[in-house]
Formats: structure tokens, sequence, C-alpha cells
């Protein structure tokens, strides 16, 4: 049976700002100088984008030394797939995005 | 000042730290990273936002709603068996002797009910549940048919009932709780 995915508001904020660049790697301060989310809200999000496979996330040195590896995130393929098809219709379920590329 | 705060926002971020469920603790490490680069006055509302993000993550792990939904049944068993011997001690002291015999052997099974569901978990609660509900069942309709009429064929068809009513909801959330947690993580994003 086709199960439906709810999406939230601030799902929506987040996926609207990784598909400014979707191919490029994101932090989690940077994203949240650029949503306007709260820590509080944003990382349970990220968390919940990568344990669904619609989010790719690694570490990444830090150019200015002395600071400690920042760990990076960017949309995968179903992500990248969801956020186009959140973006154009802003109307869940998103149900068939998930189900191409899951 | 900003020092001081700073020092409260990294405190925060190792609480964080020590709080993230074993699947979560790259993520509470990633926040512990990043608080390197919230600048100033941010670091600290940054902090308690990981806090309350790695708090709600531990309470909401399967597992710790799993185990809340157990302790709950197991106190709840414990409660319906001490009402059962407050009820027997009623019971002997107008002299219904076999209502109350009864009513010490259902303490004492809920009693037992109650301590494997603490040592062996919900799987425990819904075995040991199914038999007594299908026998309840029995008797709270046949009860007519097995004892000849007498007052306390209505009690014991009540208590009949009472058991199919409690122990179906105790199995409900023994079942649906842990299946609830698993659809939601599924099916929210």
């Amino acid at each position: 049976m086709a199960r439906r995915i709810n999406i939230s508001r601030q799902t929506l904020t987040v996926l609207s700002a990784f598909l400014e660049t979707p191919q490029g790697w994101r932090y989690g301060y940077d994203l949240i100088k650029e949503t306007g989310l709260k820590s509080g809200t944003l990382y349970p999000l990220l968390m919940r984008l990568h344990d669904q496979g619609l989010l790719d996330s690694e570490w990444h040195p830090s150019p200015q030394q002395g600071r400690p590896a920042r760990h990076a995130y960017r949309l995968s393929h179903a992500g990248i797939a969801l956020a186009k098809q959140a973006r154009s219709s802003e109307t869940p379920p998103l149900q068939s995005a998930v189900e191409a590329f899951a | 000042m900003t020092s001081g705060l700073t020092r409260i926002a990294r405190a925060a971020l190792r609480v964080a730290v020590a709080l993230s469920p074993p699947e979560r603790l790259e993520w509470s490490k990633a926040m512990q990273s990043e608080m390197h680069h919230a600048s100033g006055g941010n670091a600290l509302p940054f902090a308690l936002g990981c806090l309350w993000a790695m708090a709600k993550a531990r309470a909401t792990t399967q597992t710790a709603i799993v185990n809340a939904s157990r302790w709950t049944l197991v106190l709840c068993a414990v409660a319906w068996s001490v009402l059962h011997i407050r009820l027997a001690g009623r019971l002997s002291t107008v002299g219904a002797t076999a209502p109350s015999m009864l009513a010490y052997f259902a303490a004492a099974a809920i009693a037992v009910g109650a301590f494997f569901t603490a040592v062996r978990g919900l799987r425990a609660a819904v075995l040991l549940a199914i038999p007594v509900i299908i026998l309840s069942s029995f008797v709270a309709i046949g009860i007519d048919q097995m004892l000849p009429p007498q007052a306390f064929a209505r009690f014991y068809r009540a208590i009949a009932i009472e058991y199919v009513v409690i122990l179906s909801t105790a199995m409900l959330i023994a079942i649906g709780v842990p299946a609830w947690v698993k659809q939601q993580k599924r099916s929210t994003i």
C-alpha cells in the first residue's frame, strides 16, 4: 500500500535552501543563518532527511587552521527530486518522487 | 562575559554529545564542531538548540518509547494486582470464600504477568494476555450455562468483561506503540 509522506513547512524551507545550489555541500550553521531556523529544529530535520536517503553527508576538513572538521550536507538524487516537486507543487504528499528514487 | 557564555555553550554541547543515542553520535559531534563557527552571542542559543534536539532524539528513539510503554504496562499491572488483593480481602470479610480465592489467584497471575513483562518485554505481555482474553471472553459469554443462577454469576461476568477490556487495551499498547513509532519515522520528513 502506498504510504503517505507528510512534509512540514520547515522541511520545505530547508529543501528550498538546498536547491539554490543542489550539488554544493552545505554546513549546519550556514543553513541556520540562511533559513532562520533554530538549531533545535534544523538538526532533527536534517537527521530525518538523512535517515530517509534524501540527504548525503560527509566530513570536510576546515579550511581554517585549528578548527575541527565540519559535517557537510547536500541533497541526494531522491532529495533533489523531492525538493523540486515540493517547490513546484508545495502539495504533500510527495509520494511518487520518494518511491521513484528510494 | 562572552567567554563565559561560550563556556556554557560548550558545556551544553558536551551534555548533548553525552545524551545522544548511539545512532546519533555522529550528529552530535557535527553540532559540536559547528559550534566553532557560531559567532559571539549566537553560540549559546545554537548550543541550547542542539541540546534540545539531542534530548528529544534520546527520548523519542524507538527503544525509549517501547521501554516507556513496557514500564507503563508493568506499573498498571502492579496497581491492578493490588486492587485485586484489596477486593479479595473485602470479599473474604463478607464470607464470599470462592470469589475471594479467585481474586487472590488473579492478583498473583497479574503480578506474574507484570514480572514477565518487566523482564521479557512487550512480547511477553501480548503472549500472556491472549489466552486470558480468550478465556475471559468465553466466561463472559457462557457464564449462564456454566453456573447455576446465582448472585455471583453477574459478578463473574462483570469481572470477565473487565479483563477483556483491560487486557485488550494493554495489547493495543504493546503492539500499537512500537508499530506507530516505526510508521511515524518512515512517513514524516
